[in-house]
């Protein structure tokens, strides 16, 4: 009795299981299926904080204004046009009359600010959205069409936050009838497509509004264009290629380098490499630990590490070189930043032999001196001085990384290349981002790895401010704190690039962080996908433009 | 029966209850959580975060958290992700059924593999056949899903076009994932098949049956299988629970949703609640299958069942 | 093809695996990876940026991997961590596993409800969750790995014990030797102990290859460590991310693995013949 009864049970449960995710079967054609790389936890853009949620919802909503990603102009969105105060501190939007939602409900000044008040509701915990909007104290509604936003100083990025997907709006309907944790599930905003369904871990499935006739100058109707969109999760990278060989996935990012390969050589596939604006792969040296606490020894490091090689061996040249703390996209990247420091190992060893690393053990690995004294002539960062346990033995650095994005392999090309020069390194390779911040926190590393993407280089800040919330070079300079104050306040675009200049010079100057490749996105898709583009933040793709080749099958 | 039934319902509350407490401390013990990664990320404040976690109940004295833990546990709630907001109990039913399927169709394919394998090789070495078998057995011991999966995905899926490698939409995208699972799970069923089986065929009643004149696939069938099957039974209770490990692998490999999936981002998230509730499901399966082991070992071997009731 | 069913008990009497074969493989592939440091190999971390992917040649006789290290060099050298992890893994999971089941199997009732209750509860713990805690708890590293692996193995071992003292508990002589007064010290190590040897030993061959297993698994996973230390379960799975380019980086620990696997297995075979033998 007891056996049957269970046996029931697991059976009605197989059943079920099987019988689950029809609700998208009948959806129109062209269909795709869209790989993402990571599976986000939260799907919701104004409370979750993932990349990876912007590639399917940058088209399930829109923003007040767009940039343009050939220029990275600002043009208009849901906002018609708009007026910036003279002291910066208030925007006035006028919106577009002619904007429905997915459901139906009209777009208006009332549904922006309904979008404000969730995003700003500390109660919601949005985790990206709300820091965004930076010194946003409130808003006005002036009249049906015209919302005033008003900051309590000048904040430059403002418009750049305004054009991402983390501040896109949605219809104030289904975020009244939602709540926090089911909204995900019900997202409506007045996008190119619409949300059909998500399943968590499984996929989320997108279909194409119709009535679209609102989008931005660069969004453009293909002949054939994609009606439905599936998202699936492509975690593991040999997959990727597998499974876009296979046709089981039609379009992916973040396809392995070496991979590369592979495909060109198949006309059924091409490859997109697009260049993400924001850092490059970096390592933010401790200024506070030795032998990172010198400056010579950063500049060294710097120098001893052979760029072209590891954007050679392991991005098969996808990917360009990295100099400073911006990649070469970046709003305000200063280029000249680029001749800081050439590969040049005999002068990374004149610089570590300068400051006393000159004995040598069986290894060839250097020691560290009993007695170093540092010049007096070192500046604010520190200076190199030996803890009692270390001096003595041979020159050990500890490098922390995440498993993410090749940084293991480029860690251990780069141990490889500084044991050339008489450096050891050990790698500590953490699970997540978590683990990642945990070791920053305890301090023991000289370097780790880390590094966010943005068009808008005020993410800087978080960065190397003395108080920035991932300060974790631990370099603490009024100077450069003043350069990032100062560029964050600055509307005029010509002044801000120039302290942005001052700062990124600042930054190699120090020698705070090891720059190693401006980071590419390597799409793969099959050939009959057409139109195939990115928005200005390099990650997320214009689904608008896609358009399908049709072909016998 | 009846005592039987109420000392296993004991067993299980006992081990929910170890396995859920031993789990939150270790999870309390461990350093930072998914809320302040994720504000951190966002760009919050130290002040902000700390507001934060507040309002969740999780800047209250440990003995505090794990009683209200404890009580809703009773109540069965699980309580709610750091990440997504959403019950754990629904984060978990979205995901199960998946799991469910592809651990279930694994483990059919490891029984019966597992168990030819190892009859195979039991009852044919070393003639061709029982080599054979012992060589598969060794391959699916020594090979790791990762890999098996990968060289899988290729043959079938991209050079043969033969079936679906991700995805599941349908009992025939489980084929490959529930194949390579199942065949690294063959590979210990079917040693202990072979090592019972071997062992029950010295038995005297195998010479007794012999010695009646009954033939050898009558004795295979009716005599040595049922009594060599205790340990394969408690092996297959065993891989049971190991597939959860084996299905974080397949999921991610195969493109799946399931219960791997949302341990394994929870773990690496820090999104504790969550890995609460998977170790909480864990606990109870393993006392379900374990209490099923149990009623067959008592149904297979009369003399256990004798020696409960005396 | 029709292969007819072997007579039960002519199989059952064949002669019994040697142990030879094993032994000798074990022997070889241990002495080879200890042998490491004498062969004069390149360095198994130094990456040489130029050579990568190179097939296999005089100067590489395994070919090079995506980072240009040597093939060879760092299947030897990977090998010693592998089986130091998978030795103390399997020893951290079957000693104490060994003493639980066997007292759980022997004692029943409560104590065997309490001893498996709490090999319930850690069989309950996910592998990752295990390996994040031991590594939180004392660092990333191959220490953590086989503590971990150990953990995950050790309830395993107990239950197989205990169903195995179980199935020789009720049989006719322990039954005699308790009539007859022998204490239970002495029934356990004399009566039951050595009549359930073989399936103790047959497991524990299977252990080993499920620590080399659940290392490989928990690596791939991102709970490694350092990943410049070269082990088979990393290589395998950096081979995995170019088989197709150059299939000769995961071939050699896959094929030490398969090996080492194969010979643990083999040995417990070998024993467990003998000990059939013998009755």
């Amino acid at each position: 009795m007891t056996r049957l009864s269970l046996l029931t049970a697991l059976l009605a449960i197989l059943l079920a299981a099987c019988a689950s995710g029809t609700a998208s079967q009948t959806l129109p054609e062209p269909r795709i299926v869209y790989g993402l790389t990571l599976m986000p936890s939260g799907f919701d853009p104004h409370l979750n904080a993932s990349a990876e949620l912007g590639i399917p919802l940058r088209s399930v909503y829109d923003t007040l204004v767009y940039r343009d990603p050939a220029t990275g102009a600002f043009v208009p969105g849901l906002a018609s046009q708009w007026e910036i105060s003279a002291d910066g501190r208030t925007y006035t939007f006028n919106l577009r009359t002619d904007v429905v939602f997915h459901d139906g409900t009209p777009f208006n000044a009332q549904a922006v600010a309904a979008n404000l008040d969730r995003i700003t509701n500390p109660d919601n915990g949005s985790q990206k959205a709300r820091f965004m909007l930076g010194p946003l104290t409130g808003y006005e509604v002036l009249d049906d069409h015209t919302i005033r936003l008003i900051l309590s100083e000048p904040y430059a990025p403002l418009l750049d936050s305004l054009s991402q997907v983390y501040l896109g709006i949605a219809s104030p309907t289904q975020l009244a009838e939602y709540d926090n944790a089911t909204y995900q599930f019900h997202q409506v905003g007045t996008g190119p497509f619409r949300m059909v369904e998500y399943v968590p871990g499984d996929r989320l499935v997108l279909t194409r509004n119709p009535q679209y006739a609102w989008g931005p100058s660069f969004y453009t109707l293909p002949d054939n264009p994609v009606q439905t969109i599936e998202f699936r999760f492509f975690e593991d990278p040999p997959t990727r290629t597998l499974a876009l060989e296979s046709g089981e996935v039609h379009i992916v990012g973040e396809i392995q380098p070496v991979d590369a390969q592979l495909l060109s050589g198949n006309p059924e596939i091409r490859l997109y490499p697009v260049p993400i604006p924001g850092q490059p792969l970096q390592f933010l040296m401790n200024t506070r630990r030795f032998p990172t606490d010198s400056l010579t020894v950063r500049q060294a490091l710097i120098l001893a590490t052979n760029r072209a090689a590891i954007a050679e061996t392991i991005f098969q040249r996808f990917s360009p070189i990295a100099y400073g703390p911006l990649t070469a996209v970046t709003d305000d990247y200063y280029p000249q930043v680029a001749d800081t420091y050439p590969y040049d190992i005999a002068q990374a060893q004149a610089l570590l032999s300068a400051v006393g690393f000159t004995e040598r053990n069986a290894e060839g690995i250097l020691m560290v001196p009993t007695g170093l004294q540092s010049a007096p002539t070192q500046v604010a960062a520190g200076t190199a001085t030996p803890t009692a346990s270390s001096a003595g033995l041979p020159l050990k650095l500890t490098m922390v990384i995440p498993p993410w994005g090749q940084i293991p392999q480029v860690a251990q090309l780069i141990q490889s290349q500084w044991r050339q020069v008489g450096i050891d390194v050990e790698i500590r390779q953490v699970a997540g981002l978590g683990q990642l911040r945990e070791a920053a926190a305890e301090g023991t590393y000289n370097l780790i790895a880390l590094n966010f993407f943005g068009r808008d280089a005020s993410l800087l800040e978080q960065f190397f401010l003395s108080d920035g919330a991932l300060n974790w070079t631990r370099y603490s300079d009024v100077e450069l704190d003043t350069y990032l104050r100062d560029a964050g306040r600055e509307t005029d675009p010509a002044r801000r690039s120039a302290f942005y200049a001052a700062a990124q010079t600042r930054i190699m100057e120090q020698a705070l962080i090891l720059p190693i490749r401006d980071y590419v996105n390597l799409n793969g898709a099959t050939a009959r996908l057409t139109g195939v583009a990115f928005d200005a933040q390099g990650w997320f793709p214009l689904l608008h433009n896609f358009g399908w080749i049709a072909g016998e099958d | 029966m009846w005592r039987f039934m109420r000392d296993r319902l004991l067993t299980t509350l006992l081990t929910v209850w170890g396995a859920s407490t031993l789990a939150f401390l270790v999870l309390r013990l461990l350093p930072g959580d998914a809320i302040t990664n994720q504000m951190l990320q966002g760009g919050a404040s130290p002040a902000t975060i700390a507001a934060r976690r507040a309002a969740m109940g999780l800047e209250s004295p440990l003995p505090i958290q794990y009683v209200r833990f404890l009580l809703d546990l009773i109540r069965g709630d699980l309580g709610y992700s750091y990440l997504t907001q959403q019950p754990v109990n629904a984060l978990i039913g979205e995901q199960l059924g998946a799991t469910i399927s592809l651990a279930s169709a694994a483990l059919f394919i490891a029984i019966i593999l597992g168990l030819a394998l190892g009859m195979i090789e039991a009852l044919y070495w070393p003639r061709w056949p029982g080599q054979i078998a012992s060589a598969l057995n060794v391959l699916a011991l020594a090979a790791p899903i990762y890999w098996t999966g990968t060289l899988a995905i290729y043959v079938f899926s991209t050079q043969l076009s033969l079936l679906p490698a991700t995805g599941s939409g349908s009992p025939i995208h489980l084929l490959l994932p529930a194949g390579v699972l199942g065949f690294h799970v063959a590979g210990s069923i079917a040693r202990v098949t072979r090592t019972s089986l071997r062992r029950i065929q010295e038995a005297p009643f195998v010479r007794t049956a012999y010695a009646k004149g009954l033939r050898s696939s009558q004795i295979l069938f009716s005599h040595v299988l049922r009594a060599s099957f205790p340990p394969i039974l408690s092996i297959i209770a065993l891989q049971t629970g190991f597939l959860l490990g084996g299905t974080v692998i397949t999921e991610m490999i195969f493109v799946r949703q399931g219960i791997g999936q949302l341990l394994q981002h929870a773990v690496i998230d820090q999104d504790y609640p969550v890995v609460l509730g998977v170790v909480v499901l864990a606990a109870i399966t393993y006392s379900v299958v374990n209490t099923l082991a149990d009623i067959g070992h008592g149904l297979l071997d009369p003399r256990l069942r004798l020696a409960e009731e005396s | 093809m029709r292969i007819p069913l072997p007579d039960l008990i002519g199989s059952a009497q064949r002669q019994p695996r040697p142990f030879a074969v094993p032994v000798m493989i074990l022997s070889i592939v241990v002495v080879i990876t200890l042998a490491a440091p004498l062969l004069n190999l390149p360095d198994p971390r130094t990456a040489v940026a130029e050579a990568h992917l190179r097939p296999p040649s005089l100067e590489h006789p395994f070919g090079t991997d995506a980072l240009g290290r040597d093939v060879l060099s760092r299947t030897l050298w990977g090998g010693q961590q592998t089986l130091l992890v998978a030795l103390l893994g399997a020893g951290i999971a079957i000693l104490p596993g060994l003493v639980l089941g066997v007292m759980a199997g022997y004692n029943q009732g409560w104590t065997d409800r309490l001893l498996m209750a709490g090999m319930d509860i850690l069989l309950a713990f996910p592998n990752l969750l295990l390996g994040l805690a031991t590594i939180a708890l004392i660092g990333p590293g191959r220490f953590s790995i086989a503590l971990a692996v150990g953990l995950a193995g050790l309830p395993a071992y107990a239950r197989v014990a205990r169903a195995a003292v179980l199935m020789v508990r009720s049989a006719p002589y322990i039954d005699a030797a308790h009539a007859i007064g022998v204490p239970p010290g002495q029934i356990l190590l004399f009566h039951i102990l050595p009549n359930i040897r073989e399936s103790l030993f047959s497991f524990a061959g299977v252990s080993l290859s499920w620590a080399i297993l659940n290392g490989a698994a928990l690596a791939f996973l991102g709970f490694g460590g350092d990943p410049a230390i070269p082990d088979w379960g990393a290589m395998l799975n950096e081979g995995r991310a170019v088989f197709r380019l150059a299939p000769w980086i995961a071939l050699p620990p896959g094929i030490a693995i398969t090996l080492t696997i194969f010979a643990a297995n083999r040995l417990a075979d070998a024993w467990q013949d003998t000990a059939g033998h013998r009755i």
